[in-house]
């Protein structure tokens, strides 16, 4: 009741008034909306001509609880194509590591409008084409795995030869 | 004041408010210095932080229980993160009055109250001036009832404690007994006392006696037994009387178009009536003078008219009768002429099939005629070349003699190195 309350008049506010480069994408019910937000450096060629949705995701605790925020892909052979923006803290799905937005860095006073600007300028402050290195630690974990069970495999093999010699 | 005593201060006046300030439809636009950063209101019951940013008391309460450290003293303030150990209750008397003068509308408005009073006054509008509040109704102390929790208006409050109160208690006129009125139609249907009539009263079975008894006299009444069958024939003759019904439409109908035909012929007959008439009065003009049509014509309008259709319809008889034997005639005619035709063509066509037959049975002996000397050489190996020659000779004997009458000229002149063939000779028979 206090989230819708407090959302309702985000949303009030928002279509008074909004900064530039960030538009409502979807809002049709309080749960869950969709923005978008561009860059505005037009010399950033990693961003330059691309829109990004952000969905938002509010529990019934906002806003004392943080919305969960992440960039959704949206196909290019649609009307509206939204890709997801190359960023060393931005995942490949989507998922954005961002201190604001975690449960220890986010604070009350923040609104949809605020976070979108954070998002905003955290894009346009990257200089770097790249994506988090996940596929190097997930490849570290998997050969990790495949060490211990060649490890496991030699002890049964002592097992076996240890039985056979009759020791 | 500490954290501590804050938030024990908070969870005690945890007040049961009429009114929900934030949930208010301001009607005036409001300064957004004056709007709480969390709740994005107008700030209720203020509270201000070491670093002089406000909050509602509220809304910080639920900040801190979330974002403050196990047990430690200080919280970092929402807006700038600057720890804060000490909450100050004290505001500046000119930001509480501010917010109080914001104008808002009465929160009754569903209910039909179109009040706009500053928001310092709506909780005692509500409480004191608001002729739409909803209240409990007293009826413990009044009707004795016992679970009226209905919510009535004010204004609707004295009708209701009087007369609509479903708790209130009601007398059965029959058994006597005290049921509240919210049950009193059920008791009705089920009071034992109350004199009811004999489930066959309408097939005209008058005794009327009190529902308790009833079973017992339905037992014995005649016309409950045979309450079935004139159901039956109840509804037997409502179908019926819908078909009757139906059929008198029709009927209706029917007479409609009856009487319009004879209108029609009516008229028809009052034209011809009319050309007669036309015609005769050009001679008779001649003879008489007008005078005469004059008389005659009121004297029999329905005598004459009469006559003249008959003689009109008998004359019309005479010449279709006539016209009838005219088609009989020619269709006699007709079919003399076709039967002629068929008969002729049946000659013609038996002539040809004989024709046929011979020509066919000629083409038959010819070919058994060939058949056997080949049959003779299969079986005879060594005897060849004389036999080829027989058969030369054979075939013209063949030619000049098995091809008789008209066909005979061409089979003479094909000669004898001429090879047959066996499409030739049929044909050429059958040519006439």
């Amino acid at each position: 009741m206090f989230a819708n309350k407090r959302l309702s008049k985000e949303l009030l506010k928002m279509q008074d008034h909004i900064p530039p480069g960030i538009s409502i994408g979807k809002s049709d019910n309080l749960e869950e909306w969709q923005m978008d937000i561009k860059v505005l450096d037009d010399n950033n060629p990693i961003y330059k001509g691309h829109t990004y949705r952000l969905k938002f995701t509010f529990s019934n605790k906002y806003p004392i609880e943080p919305p969960e925020v992440q960039f959704i892909e949206l196909p290019s052979t649609s009307d509206t194509p939204r890709p997801i923006p190359m960023h060393p803290h931005i995942y490949s799905n989507g998922i954005i590591c961002l201190d604001l937005l975690s449960s220890s860095g986010w604070s009350p006073v923040q609104t949809v409008e605020s976070v979108c600007m954070s998002i905003q300028s955290m894009l346009t402050a990257n200089s770097r084409n790249e994506r988090p290195p996940v596929i190097a630690s997930s490849w570290r974990i998997i050969v990790g795995a495949f060490e211990i069970f060649r490890s496991f495999m030699r002890m049964i093999m002592f097992d076996v030869v240890c039985v056979l010699n009759g020791i | 004041m500490d954290i501590q005593d804050f938030l024990a201060m908070e969870a005690n006046s945890d007040r049961d408010d009429l009114v929900d300030l934030r949930a208010l439809d301001f009607v005036s636009s409001y300064d957004s210095h004056l709007m709480c950063p969390i709740c994005h209101c107008p700030f209720v019951q203020p509270v201000r932080l070491q670093c002089d940013h406000v909050f509602c008391q509220k809304c910080l309460g639920s900040a801190i229980t979330t974002f403050r450290s196990a047990d430690s003293d200080e919280f970092p303030c929402p807006s700038c993160r600057t720890p804060t150990t000490r909450i100050s209750t004290r505001v500046p008397r000119l930001l509480v009055n501010m917010c109080d003068e914001i104008q808002v509308r009465c929160p009754l408005v569903g209910e039909g109250c179109n009040e706009i009073v500053p928001r310092g006054h709506v909780q005692s509008h509500v409480e004191k001036y608001c002729g739409y509040r909803l209240l409990p109704c007293p009826d413990e102390s009044y009707c004795r009832c016992e679970r009226c929790n209905e919510d009535v208006m004010e204004q609707d409050f004295a009708e209701h404690d009087k007369e609509l109160c479903p708790s209130l208690e009601a007398t059965c006129d029959d058994c006597g007994s005290i049921v509240p009125r919210r049950s009193l139609k059920k008791h009705v249907e089920t009071c034992p006392d109350v004199v009811s009539a004999c489930a066959a009263s309408q097939y005209g079975c008058s005794v009327k006696v009190r529902r308790a008894d009833i079973a017992a006299h339905e037992q014995q009444c005649p016309l409950v037994s045979i309450g079935p069958y004139l159901e039956a024939q109840n509804t037997r003759l409502n179908s019926l009387e819908l078909t009757m019904r139906h059929l008198q439409q029709r009927n209706e109908i029917f007479e409609d178009g009856m009487a319009n035909i004879r209108s029609t012929l009516l008229e028809s007959a009052r034209v011809s009536d009319a050309d007669r008439n036309g015609g005769r009065s050009a001679p008779n003009g001649d003879r008489d003078g007008q005078a005469l049509i004059d008389a005659e014509d009121p004297a029999d309008p329905a005598n004459s008219f009469s006559s003249h259709t008959t003689q009109y319809l008998l004359s019309l008889h005479e010449s279709l009768r006539e016209e009838v034997s005219q088609m009989s005639h020619a269709l006699t005619d007709l079919d003399a002429r076709a039967s002629m035709t068929i008969m002729n063509e049946c000659l013609r066509i038996k002539e040809d099939m004989a024709h046929t037959n011979a020509a066919l049975n000629s083409v038959r002996m010819q070919v058994q005629w060939l058949m056997n000397p080949r049959l003779h050489n299969g079986t005879r190996a060594n005897g060849m070349r004389t036999n080829s020659a027989s058969n030369e000779s054979t075939r013209t004997q063949l030619t000049s003699t098995s091809a008789p009458g008209p066909s005979s000229g061409t089979g003479v002149s094909l000669g004898p190195l001429r090879p047959r063939r066996p499409s030739d000779s049929g044909r050429e028979g059958t040519k006439l």
